[in-house]
């Protein structure tokens, strides 16, 4: 696992994304999931870029239960885009030219 | 003029990475654009037991991940997350690909392997409820619908692999296809049809997707009777063909009326130096085996190709 991305859970889901001062990004994920496993990297990259400017972070659904239930997760990978404690934006799947298209979801919450 | 790259692949499925390994492997300078995950529609597959030579079957993401090494292994640069966005062909006889992150990069020969993408169903409420229960995807959602009855769309091999894969998870499965059998090869039929949990819904159609938040049922319209039924679903499974992702080279190539690239054996489009591979081209079937052998020759025949340039 990359440090760079740190594992969220139901209970730390408040402190570290609704009550976070910067965006956070949430991978919704799961080891049986090759596509998610497969975004890994792409997500990775991201939280590099945004070091700093936004939080990356990912949350195994099967694990967390509560947290992926209350979002309405029911496809992964789901990212959310979360700013304020809210739900800023959200992407369901891979999308296409993930790195860019991420990327863009991030830079209309810092602008 | 010299160019970045000697070779850019637009595409890191199976034929693109094997194109890659082939490219590498004969010292080109190759670059791949994969602009979603590396190894495409293989990589989603949840077992792949018809590739030769694997006798116990391997899952679709163990072989993309040893496709990716395998291509890397031998110099290929593999660029994920960024797709082409432009192709343009220089006087010159070299291509300029334009990037989705803005910026370009030049190559003496382009080979095109962008595969293709489920085809929807285009019913009410289909777009809005991806990701609340309609899926085109087993393997990313199924385990979503552990106990719930669950729809399959479609009678082909993706279909009836997919629906068969969901037996893990779903009480049960409406099989609905539009015509009265399944078209799938035989072993998956059989595999499909010995389950309990499946129930065929023969020479019907899905009218209506239902849901406010997401997806609860489905309409469904059998075209011999006309009879109307709604039936109780958690999800939506889409697998009733494909589009081919041929829009970047619509203008440059010749597309059958299908949106399916011509090439010819050696894997050439009507323009020097663009070639063309797999999924995203006619081809007479459309299995791993022969798109990869379709990547080894696209690789070739670029190959050739740039040292006929330089002879000359």
């Amino acid at each position: 696992m990359s440090e760079i991305v740190n594992e969220v859970t139901d209970a730390s889901f408040e402190s570290e994304v609704l009550k976070s001062d910067q965006p956070v990004l949430v991978d919704f994920w799961a080891a049986w999931c090759a596509p998610c496993r497969m975004l890994t990297p792409t997500v990775e990259a991201i939280a590099e870029k945004y070091q700093g400017k936004a939080k990356v972070v990912k949350l195994n659904v099967d694990e967390n239960v509560d947290s992926s239930s209350r979002y309405g997760i029911k496809g992964i990978p789901t990212l959310i885009l979360f700013r304020g404690g809210k739900e800023a934006d959200r992407v369901v799947g891979v999308p296409s030219n993930a790195r860019d298209f991420i990327s863009g979801m991030i830079d209309k919450q810092l602008a | 003029m010299s160019t970045d790259f000697d070779v850019i692949i637009v595409g890191g499925g199976p034929t693109g990475l094997a194109s890659a390994v082939y490219t590498g492997r004969a010292l080109l300078k190759t670059l791949v654009l994969e602009r979603q995950v590396p190894g495409g529609q293989i990589a989603l597959t949840s077992a792949i037991d018809n590739y030769p030579g694997f006798a116990d079957g391997i899952t679709g993401y163990e072989f993309a991940q040893a496709f990716l090494r395998h291509a890397q292994r031998f110099g290929a640069e593999i660029r994920i997350g960024t797709g082409a966005e432009r192709i343009t062909p220089e006087a010159d006889g070299t291509f300029t690909v334009g990037l989705s992150d803005g910026s370009s990069v030049t190559a003496q020969v382009v080979i095109l392997a962008m595969g293709r993408h489920p085809r929807m169903l285009d019913v009410p409420n289909e777009k809005r409820l991806v990701g609340y229960g309609v899926s085109y995807c087993a393997t990313c959602d199924g385990a979503f619908f552990r106990d719930v009855p669950v729809a399959v769309v479609g009678g082909g091999n993706s279909a009836v692999e997919e629906g068969h894969f969901l037996t893990r998870y779903a009480s049960a499965i409406k099989a609905i296809h539009r015509r009265d059998r399944f078209t799938a090869q035989k072993i998956l039929i059989e595999q499909y049809t010995h389950d309990s949990k499946v129930e065929p819904v023969w020479d019907s159609v899905v009218e209506e997707i239902l849901g406010s938040k997401e997806v609860e049922g489905v309409r469904v319209r059998n075209l011999k009777t006309d009879e109307v039924t709604v039936m109780p679903v958690g999800a939506v499974f889409i697998f009733i063909g494909w589009i081919p992702n041929s829009d970047l080279v619509k203008d440059l190539v010749d597309l059958d009326d299908t949106g399916r690239v011509f090439v010819n054996e050696l894997m050439e489009t009507k323009l020097p130096g663009l070639f063309a591979a797999g999924d995203l081209c006619v081809r007479p079937i459309y299995q791993l085996a022969n798109v990869v052998a379709d990547g080894v020759q696209a690789a070739v025949s670029a190959e050739k190709y740039m040292e006929s340039r330089k002879k000359s």
